[in-house]
């Protein structure tokens, strides 16, 4: 699953331990996250996108098999 | 983050509370032990120094922890990171897998030398599958 959190974090000039410090979270986890090496999970992924203003379908995108009768 | 605080003024409490019976708990070891060995004696003086050390130093981090938001935040922080949790559970169950089959070879290898050891480790193993399906039935009926 890929996700835009660099991007936004990047054009609003958040840092990551700021993102991180607002998710309650560790700065490796952002880390992580932005590479694609983690998927957070619903609850995450929901404060992540209130952040960001938007929906959790607008921030992380997901392809193929994680969608419905993806291939 | 309240609950999390909570945690934290009970850790201090039950930390408190076995500082407070520890002495009773060694005189009452050390009455069972006198006139056994030097060495169940030592044993038990150990046991209970390192035991009152670590409660000691629980004491002391948890209080300056509760009394500092930004350390307690940052504790919380660590404590409740969704990927620390998922390494951790990871770790446990590839760790546990691993163990499981070396305990296995080691059950092999071990009944061409000795019996007693070869049981040994296969009670073990066995112990630890019964442990290992009885949680993840818990937790399929939890779930």
């Amino acid at each position: 699953m890929k996700n835009r959190i660099q991007e936004l974090r990047k054009s609003r000039k958040v840092t990551q331990q700021e993102l991180a410090d607002v998710l309650c979270v560790t700065r490796q986890t952002i880390i992580s996250l932005e590479n694609g090496k983690y998927n957070a999970s619903l609850t995450l992924a929901h404060k992540a996108a209130q952040f960001f203003g938007m929906t959790i379908e607008e921030l992380f995108i997901f392809e193929g098999d994680e969608n419905l009768g993806g291939k | 983050m309240k609950e999390f605080r909570k945690k934290y003024e009970n850790k201090l409490k039950i930390s408190i509370s076995i500082c407070l019976t520890m002495p009773i708990a060694f005189f009452a070891a050390q009455f069972f032990v006198k006139g056994g060995s030097e060495f169940s004696q030592g044993l038990v003086t150990g046991l209970f120094s390192a035991l009152m050390v670590t409660t000691i130093f629980s004491i002391v981090s948890t209080y300056v922890i509760l009394h500092d938001d930004e350390k307690l935040k940052k504790r919380y922080i660590e404590e409740t990171d969704e990927r620390n949790a998922e390494i951790a559970k990871k770790t446990t169950q590839t760790a546990s897998l691993i163990s499981l089959y070396l305990t296995a070879i080691a059950v092999i290898i071990s009944g061409f030398f000795s019996e007693v050891v070869s049981i040994t480790l296969a009670v073990d193993m066995i112990v630890g599958v019964i442990i290992t399906v009885a949680v993840g039935t818990y937790y399929k009926k939890k779930m």
